[in-house]
């Protein structure tokens, strides 16, 4: 038990670091901001799920799961949200955004 | 073999970083070239091979040096732990030993900031007011330097602010503003028994009022947070930490009865004077945070 739940997880933790790589190579990648948010906003939401999950595994404690929650959701709540007033504040003040993306 | 892990390196890099398959790839040659020469008579002295060979002496000397002169003073250290290090003395100790019994507060770090060391957070807090204070005096905006310009900009401003749509982040600031606040409360309230204490609770304090601010505009902090509001909480906080210290200073240093007594160590009324001083600090840090932003993005409060 003590081992099925070490290496459940240690693996999700590694999950989401894999996913914050991922997000990190993406905002060097990508030349527009807005690809670059997409890619950025990607660990504020999967990659820190995947961490705080594997972290309530490993402890296994009902405080700690609470806490963790809370944390999640504070995350989850406050991500999106920067990076749509960051968005907003691009397409407002950029004045070629039609050409750098094309809406079809 | 090596070349060729070397190129798929270099190429993975420059995908990395952006560089699209039809750009050409800069070589560190051309960019060595394309880069701004020496003014002057260095140029008459030198070839342009000898300038570079120069600016890499001079940097592998610089480089040399500064590691010598730190690898030196390394040497020269007293051992780690060691029984006549200066850092070796009894105020450690006591800070350990009898922080809790002189003090009261079952944070240590509390305790020595702002009691044994109250001088230096007193200094800190008037450096912080200061701040704001000649922040103020730059970048306020009223009738006098005020120009026709700064009042068309202001408008344009307003109306970009109310054509703009906020309900995202209006009903989110909504949900956390609360939580927020009374986080922040907490690690004010809560400095002499866990980490926190005046500076952080007073940051948090502070970002939560620049977040509200960003929600709802500066009219609707104006409700509970004018210029006049903030000029009473913050003279009215530095003047109740300097009076407290000057007290415990003077009660302290003449061996005279304090009236502000310990209390039992662990409970939240307890510590003496350090559970107000830390909400005097942390009122003081929250303003000046607000202020700053307030001053810097629209130039008033």
């Amino acid at each position: 038990m003590m081992l099925a739940r070490a290496v459940v997880g240690s693996v999700l933790v590694c999950l989401g670091l894999v996913v914050f790589c991922i997000s990190l190579i993406g905002v060097y990648r990508f030349r527009y901001v807005l690809n670059r948010m997409h890619a950025s906003a990607l660990c504020d939401t999967l990659g820190s799920l995947l961490v705080m999950l594997g972290l309530a595994i490993l402890f296994w404690s009902v405080w700690v799961t609470l806490k963790l929650a809370c944390i999640l959701a504070f995350l989850w709540l406050t991500g999106p949200v920067a990076t749509h007033r960051t968005t907003k504040v691009e397409v407002l003040t950029d004045e070629y955004v039609m050409e750098e993306c094309e809406v079809e | 073999m090596t070349k060729n892990i070397k190129e798929q390196w270099r190429q993975f890099a420059a995908w990395v970083n952006g560089v699209e398959n039809d750009e050409p790839v800069v070589t560190p040659e051309e960019k060595r070239a394309a880069r701004p020469h020496l003014p002057g008579f260095v140029h008459r002295v030198l070839s342009e091979k000898n300038e570079l060979r120069l600016y890499h002496a001079f940097s592998a000397v610089m480089c040399l040096v500064f590691t010598g002169t730190l690898l030196l003073t390394v040497l020269f250290l007293p051992t780690f732990g060691g029984a006549g290090n200066p850092t070796e003395n009894e105020v450690m100790e006591r800070y350990v030993e009898k922080g809790i019994e002189e003090v009261g507060a079952t944070n240590l770090i509390s305790n020595i900031i702002l009691v044994y060391r109250g001088f230096d957070t007193f200094g800190e807090s008037c450096v912080l007011f200061l701040a704001a204070t000649c922040v103020m005096i730059l970048l306020r905006k009223d009738e006098k330097n005020t120009t026709a310009y700064d009042l068309a900009e202001r408008a344009e401003d307003a109306e970009i602010e109310s054509e703009e749509n906020t309900t995202v982040l209006r009903s989110v600031v909504r949900m956390l503003m609360p939580v927020i606040l009374l986080f922040g409360v907490y690690v004010l309230l809560n400095g002499h028994l866990s980490p926190g204490g005046g500076f952080s609770g007073g940051a948090i304090l502070g970002a939560g009022l620049i977040l509200f601010e960003n929600a709802f505009g500066l009219e609707k902090v104006r409700r509970f947070m004018s210029e006049h509001v903030y000029h009473i909480i913050k003279v009215a906080a530095l003047y109740f930490y300097g009076f407290t210290m000057i007290y415990v200073f003077f009660t302290g240093a003449n061996d005279l009865h304090s009236i502000i007594g310990t209390g039992i160590p662990g409970m939240i009324f307890s510590a003496g004077v350090i559970m107000p001083i830390n909400v005097a600090v942390g009122l003081e840090v929250a303003c000046t945070m607000y202020a700053f932003y307030a001053f810097f993005s629209k130039g008033e409060l």
